[in-house]
């Protein structure tokens, strides 16, 4: 009984849920903020620094942090990670020249100590574009069968049209039930 | 590429220098002062709302860094960088008269793709010459001179020129060059001939006046006394001629100057076309390789546009094509794979496993056309599987059919759960580890087999969680909200029922009394 109404005033009281966005720079991770947002394609600019915007979907509220992905700017994120309890890792997947460097940036997230309780969502973005990767072949090059420790979940999306944002987001929500 | 990476010295001192140059203080697409943000692929600098756009335009057309934010710089780039510069850009977008401001056009022009290939070619070439004897030395104190000389070299438009020539793979880019070059003269000597002709004529008729006026002022001096009012006349007559005609004179050369500008404006109207029949030509190509494959078997393309620009308009259309074709062998071969993998393997599966794995196979088909199909997909698959699931108790039937379910009709039998989740659009680590099956280190391989192509994999998918399994299956939140329904609708029920209880006892506790 306890454990329902727990649920019950989970559901009700507007909890908000940390996610924060990653990623190399000109993936997409802004561009999907305010696709969530307004649920239409903003013209962005480089992020510096960080926006933050309150998602909510389905009743549940989410505050969103886009941060920007440029070199200097990543060893800024981990200023961002306390209780965050997702993270959004966006990937281009035209970029396949620096996979390398996103599964670095991605080894070195999930071993830092705040987001030891968080799970992982990658948005393989722009897939629209020909000639993009698979899902299938980024966890591949990102190893991530290999990450254990965290809940994963990778998914084609294209930020523009908007496809596939919302089934990540479905995941999330369903593993905010556990 | 050298192996060794630039040092952040290397790095600073170069840009730093990039940046220094005169040509490259403003933003190369708005002209903003400073510049900080750049495109490597055409080693140009711009502003960070021009870095917007190109962004917005992908990495294989432009790709973009900034040139303080951003510190992990390759020697390739910074060549790139080096040997670029906005002057060079600007020359060579002039040359080849694109000077349209979208940037959408702009970038995707032939130009563009041109000047991307010779930037990339000279930047390797001069990583060849300098990267390989490690720069660093280069780069912090010679490089100096060494590297200005270079840029400062290209920054002559003329030079730029010469430069290609050794440097362009393909020969045929050079009658381009040429072409424009002719033309481009061809309109100066038109001016320059026309415009003398009428000053000339101009001169004569006047020249042919004055002599008459110092005859006759020599006249006027001889017979003063005799007609001095007719001579008057006959002067202001003449001086009223003279300005007439002077007017005249005037306006012969406006109107020579404004059929000059007709003509200008005409030659460039011209090109204009010639460019848009360029393009237009391009696009067709593009927009069916094998009509440019034909073209260039048969040499026609230039011929039918005059000019040499369509030779290179072909040898550009290889490059495209020869994209397509990787694209379509690629994805041919991993269908292949696919297939593949379906036959390799079977056992114990029971038939309507097998049946799965060919409506899969069919999936794999479909999605060749489209990805949306795929979604429509994804999104059926995720209701299923919970009935599914609880039917089956078996998750790797349940993640199976994740990626089956809506696919139908089909042939033959054996098939590899491996493959399972190939083309999917997301996976998701519980679909993945199958955690009912023990020996993951075994199976992982497999595991990732299966999820060939998928387009999402998560870690309970991959790992199978045991307990997870029914989580998924909430993937909405109705679900939860029927149980809160349903919870409520049970506590009023126990409330009522306790509320007839109590009143029950309070009865009885009366009759009692």
């Amino acid at each position: 009984m306890g454990f329902l109404f727990s649920k019950l005033w989970n559901l009700f009281t507007n909890e908000e849920h940390k996610i924060i966005i990653v990623g190399l720079d000109n993936a997409g991770k802004t561009t999907i903020l305010y696709q969530f947002l307004m649920n239409e394609v903003v013209h962005t600019s480089p992020t510096i620094g960080s926006n933050v915007e309150e998602v909510v979907w389905k009743n549940i509220h989410f505050l969103m942090w886009d941060i920007g992905g440029q070199e200097s700017l990543r060893s800024s994120w981990s200023t961002y990670y306390t209780h965050a309890q997702f993270v959004i890792m966006v990937v281009d997947s035209t970029d396949r020249e620096r996979l390398p460097i996103i599964k670095d940036e991605l080894m070195k997230l999930l071993a830092h100590e705040d987001l030891q309780k968080s799970s992982l969502l990658v948005f393989a973005n722009k897939q629209d574009i020909k000639n993009s990767m698979t899902a299938a072949e980024i966890s591949e090059h990102l190893n991530l069968t290999a990450i254990k420790d965290h809940g994963w979940h990778i998914q084609a999306c294209c930020a523009l049209t908007g496809e596939g944002l919302y089934q990540g987001l479905e995941w999330i929500v369903s593993n905010l039930k556990k | 590429m050298s192996s060794q990476e630039p040092t952040k010295n290397d790095v600073d001192t170069i840009l730093k220098r990039v940046r220094s140059l005169a040509s490259n203080k403003c933003c190369f697409d708005c002209g903003t002062k400073n510049p900080t943000w750049s495109s490597i692929t055409y080693g140009i600098l711009i502003c960070i709302d021009c870095s917007a756009t190109h962004r917005s335009l992908g990495v294989h057309v432009s790709f973009v860094k900034s040139t303080q934010l951003d510190v992990n710089w390759t020697w390739l780039q910074l060549r790139s960088m080096q040997v670029g510069g906005n002057a060079n850009a600007l020359a060579f977008f002039e040359q080849h008269n694109c000077t349209t401001k979208d940037s959408q056009q702009k970038y995707n022009s032939r130009a563009a793709q041109m000047y991307r290939e010779k930037l990339h070619q000279l930047a390797l070439k001069t990583q060849r010459t300098y990267g390989t004897k490690q720069m660093i030395d280069d780069g912090a104190a010679h490089p100096a001179p060494q590297a200005k000389s270079e840029t400062d070299f290209f920054n002559d438009a003329v030079l730029v020129e010469n430069t290609i020539k050794p440097v362009s793979l393909n020969p045929i880019k050079e009658p381009v060059i040429e072409d424009k070059s002719h033309e481009g003269p061809n309109v100066a000597p038109l001016i320059s001939a026309e415009s003398v002709q009428p000053s000339s004529q101009v001169k004569s008729s006047i020249m042919q006046k004055k002599p008459m006026q110092t005859k006759k002022k020599g006249l006027g001096a001889q017979k003063v006394n005799t007609d001095f009012k007719e001579i008057e006349k006959a002067i202001s007559e003449q001086e009223r001629l003279k300005e007439v005609e002077k007017q005249q004179v005037i306006k012969n050369k406006e109107e020579q100057e404004k059929t000059l500008e007709k003509q200008m404006a005409s030659m460039k109207l011209a090109y204009n076309n010639l460019d848009k029949q360029r393009e237009k030509a391009e696009e067709k190509c593009k927009s069916d390789p094998k009509k440019s494959e034909n073209l260039e078997r048969l040499g026609m393309a230039a011929g039918a546009r005059g000019t040499g620009i369509s030779h290179s308009a072909v040898s550009d259309m290889q490059i495209i094509q020869q994209d397509d074709v990787s694209a379509q062998s690629k994805k041919s071969s991993f269908f292949d794979d696919f297939e593949g993998g379906f036959s390799s393997k079977s056992s114990g599966f029971n038939s309507r496993e097998t049946e799965l794995d060919d409506m899969f196979r069919g999936f794999g088909q479909t999605t060749k056309s489209d990805w949306v199909v795929v979604d429509k997909f994804a999104d059926e698959t995720s209701n299923r599987t919970s009935s599914i699931l609880t039917l089956d108790g078996d998750f790797k039937k349940a993640s199976y059919s994740d990626f089956s379910s809506k696919t139908s009709s089909m042939s033959s039998s054996n098939g590899d759960a491996s493959k399972r989740f190939a083309n999917a659009k997301a996976i998701s680590s519980e679909q993945y580890f199958g955690k009912n099956q023990m020996s993951e280190s075994d199976i992982n391989q497999g595991r990732l087999n299966r999820f060939q192509g998928s387009s999402a994999i998560s870690s309970d998918d991959f790992f199978g969680d045991g307990q997870a399994k029914p989580k998924p299956n909430y993937n909405s939140t109705e679900i939860g909200f029927m149980k809160q329904d349903f919870k409520e609708g049970v506590t009023k029920v126990a409330g009522k029922l306790s509320n007839m209880a109590s009143n029950v006892m309070s009865s009885l506790q009366i009759v009692k009394d």
